[in-house]
C-alpha cells in the first residue's frame, strides 16, 4: 500500500468517527443552544440507541438492521421527550448547574438500566451482510459499511441543517436560542418546542449509537466513552452552533484518528489541548458568536444557607458531638468487631474534604468547576510520587500535593476565570481530562496500573510512626497503625474545615459573598472580582489536592481512576445534596452519599439506579440540599408548628453564611 | 362612554422581594395613544412587563377587552392581542429581516386575518431594502423599525412600545414618531413609554406620569404640556428651553 492510500484510508476512518461525533454533538449543541441544558445523559441516550437497535435487529436478521436504524432512534426520541417533560422541564429558570446535576443522575439511571437488561459485558452487533464487504472505489478498497456511515451521517446532518434553516420549526428554535423570552413575548409557546428539540437531539444521538455500535460493538460504557469528546466538540465549535458541531465533529474525528496512527503519544491528549488552546484564544469557540445563552441566564443558584432553624450554638454543639463520636469510633469498632466501619469513615472524611473544597468555588464564588477531580487526582499522584522519590514522610508528601494543586489551580484560573460560566466549567473539565489521559502515557505515573504499595511514614526526619509496625495494646483494645492513620486523617479534615471557616468569616469571605450576591455591585464598589475568584479557586484546588493526597497516603496507592470525570460529577452531587454555600452542608452530603452508596451496593445490584432516582428527585424537589430540610419542615404549614415551638427561629441573616 | 381597551387597577409588582410598582392605575381607550413617562428606574418597563405577564404581579388587576388577563403568561397575553416592542428592541440577531417578521406573524392572535410579511415589510421603506440581512447587521433605527414591524404583523389590538426612540439620531426619531402617528391613524391603539418628553407629548392623547412605582399625575397631553410645574417636579425637564 502506498503512503497516499494509507493516508486516504486514515482520513476516511477519521470521517467515519467524525460523522458519529457530528450526530452526537449536533443534538447536544442544539439542546444547549435552545434550552441552556448541558445534557450529560446524551451519551447514555447514544448507548440506548445502540442497544435498542441491537435488540431489534438481532431477532429480525437480514433487513433487521435497517428496521432498527429507523425504529430505535424514534424510541430514543420518545424517551428524550419524556425525560424533558418529566424532569428537565421542572428546572427551567434555575442555573444551568442544576441541569448538569439532573442529567448526571440520569446517567446513573440509564446506565444501570442498560446493564441490568443487557449485562455488563460488550456484545457484538453485526453489520448488515450487504454492507459487510470491501468495495473498490477511487483505486483502493475500503469497507462498504464505513462508506455507509459517512453517507448516513451526511444525509442526517444535511437534513438537520434544512430543518433548522428552512422550516418554521427551525426558525423558532433559532430564535429561541437567541432570545427565549422574546419568543414568548410574541405569543409563541416555546416550551412545546423544547420537548420536540430534546426528542430530536436524543434521536440523533440514537442514530450515532447505532452506527458506532455496529462499527465496533455495543457496551454499557460506550456512552461514557463519547460524552466528553462530544462536549469538547460542542465547545470547540461554539456552544449552540450547528455549523460548529459539524465542523468540530469532523475535525475531532480526523484529528483523533490521525493522531492514533501517526503520533500515538498524543492520542487522547491532542483533543483536549486543542480545546484549551481554542478556548483561551477565542472563548466563543470556532463558530460561536456569543458565549451562548448560558451567559445571561437569569436563573439563580439555590444555596443551602437558610437552614438556620438551629441556632449557631446548637450547630456548634452538634459539630463537637460529631467530632467526639468520630474520635470514639475506632474503640467502638474494635469492641463490636465492625472494623470495616473505620474504613468507610475514612472514605467519608476524604470525600467530605473534597466536597468542602469544591464548595469554596461552587457555593461561595459561584464557579462551576466541572473538572474538580483534576486536583484530587493530581494531589494523589503528587503525594505518591513524593513518597516514592523524595521522602517517605506523609507531611512532605501532603505539602507537595497542596502546593502543586494550588499552582495548577492558579494557572487554570488565570486562563479561564476572566470569562466565567459555562466556559469555566468546560475548561476545567478539559484540563481534568487532559491529565486523566496523560497519566496513562507515562512510566513514572505507572500507566494504566497506577502506583502501588507505597510506604508512608507518619512523621518527619525519623521522628514519628510507621503505621506498618506500630502497635500499642491497651487492654481489650489495640492501638495500631491503622488507627493512627485514622486520627491523622480526622485531624486534617477537621483542621481544614476550621481553616475554611476562618477564611469565610474573614474579610476575604465577605467579599466572596458580596460577589456571589451581585457581581456587578461588587466590582462597582471596587473589588477585583476576578482576583478574588481566582484566590478562592487556588485555595479550593489546594484543599482538593490535600484530599487526594490523604487518600493516596492512607491507602498507599494511586490510579488513573482518581482523575476520572465521574469523581467530578460525584463531588458536585455531594455538595449540592448537602447544600452548597454552607461549609458543613457538603460534608454532610458526602457522608450521606458515600454511606448510601456503600450500604446500597452491598444489598442491591441496582444501587446506581436507586441513587440516580433519589438524586434526580432531590435536584427537583430539594435543590437547597439536606441542610435546608429543617427550614423546609419548619415552614411547612402543618408539620412546622411542632418544630417551631421547640427551637428559636429568631436568628437569620447573620448566621447564614458559615 | 365605552369601557377602555386596557385597564390597569392597583397593580403591585416587582422582582423577588423588591416591590417596584406600588399600585399603578391606568386606562387606555380604544384607538388612542397613551404615553407613560417618568424618570429612569421608576417602573415604566416593569409596568409593561406586568401587563404582558413576563413579571407576575403580586396584586391588582389587568383587564383587556373586558377579560381579566392579570394571571396570563406572556404567550397567552400576546395571543389575546397585545404586542410589545421591547426596550432595546431585541430583534433576533441571527434571523434575517424576513424571518424576524415571519416569526412575529406566527405569534399574536390566532383567530384573525394577519397582514402578509411582504405587506408589512413594504410599509417600512428602510426595511424593504434589507429582506435578507441579518438582524445583527442593521443600524439602530432599522432595528427599531424591524421590532415595530415584527409586532405589527401580528395585527395586535394593543401595541406597547418601550422607549422606541432611545439612542436614535434625531432624524430617525422623527421617523419613528411619524410611524407611531401613522399607525394610530390606521386605528392601532398604542401604549407608549417614552423618556423623550417632547416625543411623548406630541404623540399622545393622554399622559400618565409615573414616579416611584405610582402614577403621580395624569391628563390630556396638551394639558400636561402646559403645566410646567408638573413636568419640572416629576421629570426634571422644562419644555420651554
Ligand atoms: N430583572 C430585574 N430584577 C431586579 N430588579 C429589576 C429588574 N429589572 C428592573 N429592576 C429594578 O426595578 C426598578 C424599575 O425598573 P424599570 O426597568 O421598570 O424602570 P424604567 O422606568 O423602565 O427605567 P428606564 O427608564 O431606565 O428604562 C429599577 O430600580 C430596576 O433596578
Ligand atoms: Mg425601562
Amino acid at each position: 500500500m502506498s503512503v497516499a492510500t494509507a493516508v486516504a484510508e486514515q482520513v476516511l476512518n477519521g470521517l467515519v468517527v467524525g460523522m458519529v461525533y457530528v450526530l452526537l454533538a449536533a443534538g447536544l449543541s442544539i439542546i444547549f443552544g435552545v434550552m441552556d441544558v448541558i445534557n450529560f445523559a446524551h451519551g447514555e441516550l447514544f448507548a440506548l440507541g445502540a442497544y435498542f437497535a441491537f435488540a431489534i435487529a438481532g431477532p429480525l436478521g437480514g433487513a433487521g438492521f435497517w428496521v432498527a436504524l429507523v425504529v430505535a432512534p424514534l424510541l430514543v426520541g420518545v424517551i428524550g421527550m419524556a425525560i424533558e417533560r418529566l424532569t428537565v422541564k421542572r428546572l427551567y429558570g434555575r442555573d444551568p448547574l442544576y441541569h448538569i446535576l439532573l442529567t448526571f443522575g440520569l446517567v446513573l439511571i440509564i446506565n444501570d438500566l442498560i446493564t441490568s437488561v443487557w449485562g455488563k459485558s460488550a456484545q457484538p452487533f453485526p453489520i448488515p451482510a450487504a454492507l459487510d464487504q470491501p468495495i473498490a472505489l477511487f483505486g483502493f478498497t475500503y469497507s462498504m459499511y464505513n462508506y455507509a456511515i459517512i453517507v448516513i451521517g451526511s444525509v442526517l446532518a444535511l437534513g438537520t441543517w434544512l430543518l433548522l434553516s428552512r422550516t418554521q420549526f427551525g426558525m423558532i428554535i433559532r430564535a429561541g436560542s437567541e432570545d427565549r423570552e422574546m419568543v414568548r413575548n410574541l405569543g409563541i409557546n416555546i416550551d412545546r418546542y423544547y420537548t420536540l428539540t430534546f426528542g430530536f437531539g436524543a434521536a440523533l444521538a440514537g442514530v450515532a449509537g447505532i452506527v458506532l455500535g455496529a462499527f465496533q460493538n455495543v457496551s454499557p460504557t460506550m456512552g461514557n466513552a463519547v460524552i466528553i469528546p462530544a462536549f469538547v466538540i460542542v465547545v470547540l465549535g461554539g456552544l449552540g452552533s450547528f455549523r460548529g458541531a459539524v465542523a468540530g465533529g469532523l475535525f475531532v474525528g480526523l484529528v483523533q484518528t490521525l493522531a492514533r496512527t501517526y503520533t500515538p503519544f498524543l492520542e487522547g491528549l491532542i483533543v483536549f489541548l486543542l480545546m484549551i488552546v481554542v478556548l483561551v484564544v477565542k472563548p466563543t469557540g470556532l463558530f460561536g458568536t456569543s458565549i451562548g445563552a448560558g451567559e445571561h441566564h437569569d436563573g439563580a443558584l439555590l444555596h443551602g444557607a437558610g437552614g438556620g432553624v438551629l441556632s449557631s450554638e446548637t450547630r456548634a454543639k452538634l459539630g463537637y458531638a460529631a467530632v467526639g463520636v468520630l474520635v470514639l469510633v475506632p474503640f467502638l469498632a474494635e469492641l463490636t468487631g465492625v472494623t470495616y466501619s473505620v474504613t468507610l469513615l475514612e472514605d467519608i472524611l476524604i470525600w467530605a474534604l473534597f466536597a468542602l473544597s469544591l464548595d469554596l468555588v461552587l457555593g461561595y464564588a459561584g464557579l462551576v468547576s466541572l473538572g474538580h477531580t483534576l486536583f484530587y487526582g493530581v494531589g494523589a499522584y503528587a503525594s505518591v510520587l513524593t513518597l516514592i522519590h523524595i521522602s517517605p514522610s506523609v507531611f512532605v508528601a501532603l505539602v507537595v500535593a497542596v502546593v502543586v494543586c494550588a499552582a495548577i489551580a492558579w494557572f487554570v484560573g488565570y486562563l479561564s476565570i476572566r470569562v466565567s460560566g459555562v466556559f469555566f466549567a468546560m475548561i476545567t473539565l478539559g484540563f481534568a481530562e487532559l491529565f486523566y489521559n496523560a497519566v496513562f502515557k507515562f512510566d513514572f505515573t505507572g500507566g494504566s496500573d497506577g502506583l502501588f504499595g507505597v510506604d508512608v511514614f507518619y512523621g518527619l526526619a525519623g521522628l514519628g510512626i510507621d503505621p506498618g509496625e506500630f502497635e500499642i495494646p491497651l487492654g481489650l483494645f489495640v492501638f495500631d497503625g491503622g488507627i493512627v492513620q485514622y486520627y491523622f486523617l480526622l485531624a486534617m479534615v477537621v483542621g481544614s474545615y476550621l481553616l475554611a471557616r476562618r477564611l469565610i468569616r474573614a474579610p476575604f469571605g465577605s467579599v466572596l459573598q458580596a460577589i456571589r450576591e451581585s457581581e456587578d455591585r461588587a466590582s462597582f464598589i471596587g473589588y477585583d472580582v476576578t482576583a478574588y475568584k481566582r484566590r478562592a479557586f487556588v485555595v479550593s484546588g489546594g484543599l482538593a489536592g490535600l484530599a487526594g493526597g490523604l487518600f493516596a497516603a492512607n491507602n498507599g496507592y494511586v490510579a488513573p481512576s482518581f482523575l476520572h470525570w465521574i469523581n467530578s460529577g460525584e463531588v458536585i452531587v455531594m455538595t449540592v445534596l448537602g447544600g452548597m454555600g454552607t461549609l458543613y452542608g457538603p460534608m454532610i452530603g458526602a457522608g450521606v452519599f458515600v454511606a448510601a452508596e456503600d450500604i446500597l451496593s452491598s444489598y442491591i445490584d441496582q444501587w446506581q439506579l436507586v441513587i440516580g432516582v433519589l438524586f434526580v428527585l432531590f435536584v427537583i424537589f430539594v435543590p437547597r440540599g439536606l441542610v435546608s430540610l429543617p427550614r423546609t419542615v419548619a415552614d411547612h404549614p402543618t408539620f412546622g408548628s411542632v418544630v417551631r415551638d421547640q427551637t428559636s427561629v429568631t436568628e437569620t441573616e447573620v448566621e447564614q453564611h458559615d | 362612554m365605552t369601557d377602555p381597551l386596557l385597564s390597569v387597577r392597583d397593580l403591585v409588582s416587582g422582582y423577588g422581594s423588591t416591590r417596584v410598582l406600588q399600585g399603578v392605575n391606568l386606562d387606555v381607550d380604544k384607538g388612542s395613544v397613551v404615553t407613560l413617562i417618568g424618570r429612569n428606574g421608576v417602573g415604566k418597563t416593569t409596568t409593561l412587563r406586568s401587563i404582558l405577564g413576563s413579571v407576575k404581579p403580586t396584586s391588582g388587576t389587568v383587564t383587556f377587552d373586558g377579560n381579566d388577563i392579570t394571571e396570563l403568561s406572556p404567550e397567552k397575553t400576546a395571543q389575546a392581542g397585545i404586542a410589545l416592542v421591547p426596550e432595546e428592541r431585541r430583534v433576533f440577531p441571527g434571523l434575517t429581516v424576513r424571518e424576524n417578521v415571519e416569526i412575529g406573524r406566527i405569534g399574536g392572535r390566532r383567530d384573525i386575518e394577519k397582514p402578509s410579511v411582504d405587506e408589512i415589510i413594504d410599509e417600512f421603506e428602510n426595511l424593504a431594502r434589507h429582506h435578507e440581512s441579518r438582524g445583527a447587521n442593521l443600524s439602530g433605527g432599522e432595528q427599531q423599525m424591524l421590532a415595530i414591524a415584527r409586532a405589527l404583523v401580528s395585527a395586535p389590538d394593543l401595541l406597547m412600545l418601550d422607549e422606541p426612540t432611545e439612542g436614535l439620531a434625531p432624524s430617525i426619531v422623527k421617523q419613528v414618531q411619524r410611524k407611531i402617528t401613522e399607525l394610530n391613524d390606521e386605528g392601532v391603539t398604542i401604549l407608549l413609554v417614552e423618556q423623550n418628553v417632547q416625543v411623548a407629548l406630541d404623540a399622545a392623547d393622554y399622559v400618565y406620569i409615573l414616579d416611584k412605582g405610582q402614577v403621580v399625575h395624569e391628563g390630556p397631553a396638551d394639558e400636561v404640556a402646559e403645566s410646567e410645574e408638573v413636568l419640572d417636579r416629576y421629570l426634571g425637564v422644562s419644555l420651554a428651553e
